[in-house]
């Protein structure tokens, strides 16, 4: 009794007194690639003590390493049950070598850097000669075997090509939700199972000592944009330009720094900041992903020329899958895009100006055709009283309006003055949308919005004004989808075209009932081989899923 | 054996207080941390929902509500613009066809539209919302529609209206009172049915003979003014879409 009041007791306090670790898994489909080739995986975000889907994070940083632990990849994923899914295009700019992939929450950042995943990949450029190839030996070198504990059967162990491959998981004892990878690929010595495993992976992680202070906010709801002002400022906007344009209100602390949610849908690759006129100063981001990163445990690889057959087989294969397979067979199927909206909805009032009568200058076009915005000049500046929709949605006739300057974007981003409007040339103006309510942004309420959208999307040529700044941003990336063929469909064409796919198959995102019997069907292709079945996962309950088969094509 | 029992009771009777004590401190601890969690997260998400127009649409001299419900003030689920909410003050406006966010600024409510193209779920009244857009599924007008059924094949999407219409005993003064419409639109494969009564249920299955006598069998009239109508038409297709 007392010993189980004792465990109840300490992990209760070490629950309210130490913070919640994480630790992130990265699966790939294979382990060797050559360029034009894409890296597939998937990554879990644990709990470390739980092993259950950690709560803290929802973005995940991966970032793909050369061998000077140079980053020459970057790519930010969204978590969804901490579990996430993506890919990595390798392009021909990477010379053959090892590269290592780092993944990381914002919340590990707070811990050393050696908590975080490091796994490794060879990358081959067929036309470039190696280098870097040798490092010092690592403890990768010593990995401990792992028993399968998934069992899972071909209906045959060899098949012809193009011929119909079905995989069947046994069902386990316990019935648990597992979310599982599972992926087909040509093997060979060179071609390994991909380095680590998630049971191996778990077992060997230590609890991180904690930090002394917490810099970095955890993301556990969406990423987050970070940094400092260098100046205070009453109000401070973020707004992302273009066809899907937001608007964001950041609130700043007494040292100018903030730290704000965004939408994981934001695709725009630029943001602005604005501070409704006031000079801005300098803004300083905070990069999301580590500046400096350390290799930990360096591989060696050396090829030799009893490597080169294989080498040339899959550079051959390579070749031809680029040639004649599709865009979404090589590269993957992009995901549907969202749909395009401004971050108003639907505007009360849309004028598209080509349904009128066109004038050279902007006034012209307030006084004949805007009806539901006004050109006013007061002590406090020019600015754009809007109508109130209410007002007009009851008595049509009203001109009821606000009588404060609305919210004035030309594509989505703020103007410095009147008299850019003004001076806008209306021939490069297609819509004006007028939104004639007010709108909530943070602690500010905006008397309506009026937004000048040029045929361009561009600002009408104009450089942005001093007033706003502009600032990079990197979007999650999207997950594609893995496209295998169907070789039983009747097209003729797809007969024709020859299949040298080294990755029959993958399936990042599996979810598997586990007391229930899985099938998972697929094709051979035209080339012949050993092929290497790897399945690994983990249950909602943290208990880790493993297995490994393999059939040949002849 | 006893004896031993109650030494060690004796001994150990300073140190279970210190342990109850740890214990409830440790709880303590626990609990201010999760709220201090908590009210991170609402934090987060506050900071993400206040974007939005105002919704102020109100109905003098009408009968009825604008809403899906009596109610002024639901409390439901929400994805929106890629994140999900829980437990979000909210109503559903269907004359307007569209979602607002009740916010409560010290004493002052205020009502904020949700953009609907962002909507990807709404959870309300044991019901879940979805925003259909334009392409999706021809015949059917863009806007908000309840996903009562999904299986592979077959779909149940319901469209709940309102209109405005003149009340006809009121000569004197004008009067309007709001009057509620509901669509039932069934998809299968390629195929898309408004379904009104068992008729037109029938048709779409007419591949699955089974569904007549289980209709008749679990007393399923399908009669559209029945209060349960969604309900039934559920269950029928729950059996259909199995059989099919």
């Amino acid at each position: 009794m007392i010993k189980r009041i004792l465990i109840i007791l300490l992990c209760t306090l070490r629950g309210a007194l130490w913070a919640q670790q994480e630790v992130v898994y990265l699966q790939t489909d294979k382990g060797l690639y050559l360029s034009g080739e894409t890296v597939w995986f998937s990554a879990w975000c644990l709990d470390t003590e739980s092993r259950q889907a950690s709560l803290l994070s929802k973005v995940l940083y991966v970032e793909l390493l050369d061998a000077e632990a140079q980053s020459v990849l970057r790519q930010k994923v969204w978590l969804e049950d901490g579990k996430a899914q993506g890919q990595l295009f390798i392009d021909g700019e990477l010379s053959t070598g090892m590269y290592y992939l780092k993944a990381y929450t914002r919340w590990m950042k707070n811990y050393e850097p050696a908590a975080f995943y490091e796994g490794a990949i060879r990358v081959v450029h067929p036309f470039r000669s190696p280098d870097n190839l040798m490092a010092p030996e690592g403890p990768f070198k010593s990995q401990l075997e792992i028993e399968p504990n998934l069992f899972f059967q071909t209906d045959r162990e060899s098949y012809g090509n193009r011929e119909a491959i079905t995989l069947e998981l046994a069902p386990l004892e316990e019935s648990e939700l597992a979310s599982l990878s599972v992926s087909v690929y040509k093997s060979d010595s060179l071609n390994p199972s991909p380095v680590g495993n998630l049971h191996r992976y778990l077992r060997a992680r230590r609890t991180q000592r904690e930090p002394e202070a917490y810099r970095y906010n955890s993301e556990p709801i969406s990423p987050m944009i970070q940094g400092q002002a260098s100046r205070s400022l009453d109000s401070l906007f973020v707004l992302f330009p273009g066809r899907n344009a937001r608007i964001y209100s950041v609130r700043l602390d007494e040292e100018g720094r903030f730290s704000f949610p965004l939408s994981p849908w934001i695709g725009q690759e630029n943001m602005i900041f604005w501070a409704m006129g006031q000079p801005l100063g300098t803004i300083e981001m905070e990069d999301p992903f580590v500046e400096e990163h350390e290799i930990y445990h360096p591989i060696e690889w050396d090829i030799d020329s009893s490597d080169l057959p294989f080498l040339k087989s899959l550079s051959l294969n390579s070749q031809i899958d680029n040639a004649y397979l599709s865009h979404s067979l090589v590269r993957g199927e992009k995901p549907e895009p969202k749909l395009l909206t401004y971050f108003y909805g639907e505007p009360d009032w849309d004028y598209r100006l080509d349904d009128y009568t066109r004038f050279p200058v902007m006034d012209e076009v307030f006084l004949e055709i805007i009806r539901y915005a006004h050109r006013r000049n007061r002590r406090k500046g020019e600015y754009l009283d809007v109508n109130d929709y209410f007002a007009n949605l009851h008595s049509p006739s009203s001109s009821i309006h606000f009588g404060e300057p609305a919210l004035v974007l030309v594509d989505g981003i703020p103007i410095p003055n009147m008299d850019f409007i003004w001076e806008l040339d209306p021939l490069k103006v297609e819509h004006i949308h007028i939104v004639g309510r007010k709108y909530f942004v943070g602690d500010h309420v905006f008397p309506g919005v009026v937004n000048f959208i040029t045929y361009k999307r561009n600002y009408a040529g104009q450089p942005f004004p001093e007033q706003v700044l502009e600032k990079k941003y990197q979007p999650l990336e999207s997950t594609r989808q893995f496209h295998s063929p169907n070789h039983q469909e009747p097209d003729s064409i797809a007969h024709r075209i020859p299949d040298y796919r080294t990755l029959l198959y993958w399936d990042g995102g599996l979810e598997w009932q586990t007391d229930q019997p899985h099938q998972i069907r697929f094709f051979s292709g035209d080339d012949i081989g050993h092929y290497r079945i790897e399945v690994n996962g983990i249950t909602r309950n943290g208990k880790t899923i493993y297995g490994t088969g393999s059939f040949t094509v002849r | 054996m006893e004896q031993g029992h109650l030494q060690s009771d004796k001994l150990l009777a300073p140190c279970h207080r210190f342990i109850w004590f740890a214990l409830l401190m440790g709880v303590c601890l626990t609990a201010t941390a999760q709220r201090g969690q908590e009210a991170y997260l609402d934090a987060l998400a506050e900071d993400l929902l206040l974007n939005g127009r105002e919704y102020k649409h109100y109905y003098v001299r009408t009968d009825g509500v604008q809403f899906l419900t009596e109610a002024a003030v639901l409390e439901g689920d929400i994805c929106y613009d890629g994140i999900c909410y829980q437990d979000v003050e909210l109503n559903y406006d269907i004359y307007n066809d569209l979602v607002f966010f009740v916010w409560k600024e010290g004493y002052t409510l205020h009502n904020l539209a949700f953009n609907e193209k962002k909507l990807t779920q709404l959870d309300l009244l044991g019901m879940t919302f979805r925003y259909v857009a334009d392409s999706t599924y021809p015949g059917m007008a863009a806007g908000i529609y309840e996903s009562a059924f999904q299986a592979a094949e077959t779909q149940l999407w319901v469209k709940y209206a309102k209109k405005l219409v003149l009340q006809s005993n009121s000569p004197t003064r004008e009067l309007q009172r709001f009057e509620a419409s509901t669509t039932y639109y069934l998809l299968r494969g390629d195929e898309q049915f408004i379904i009104k009564n068992k008729r037109d249920l029938l048709k779409a299955f007419s591949d699955v003979p089974e569904l007549r006598s289980y209709l008749k069998e679990h007393g399923l009239k399908l009669r559209k003014r029945n209060y349960n109508f969604r309900n039934q038409l559920v269950e029928a297709l729950e059996f259909a879409s199995q059989k099919g």
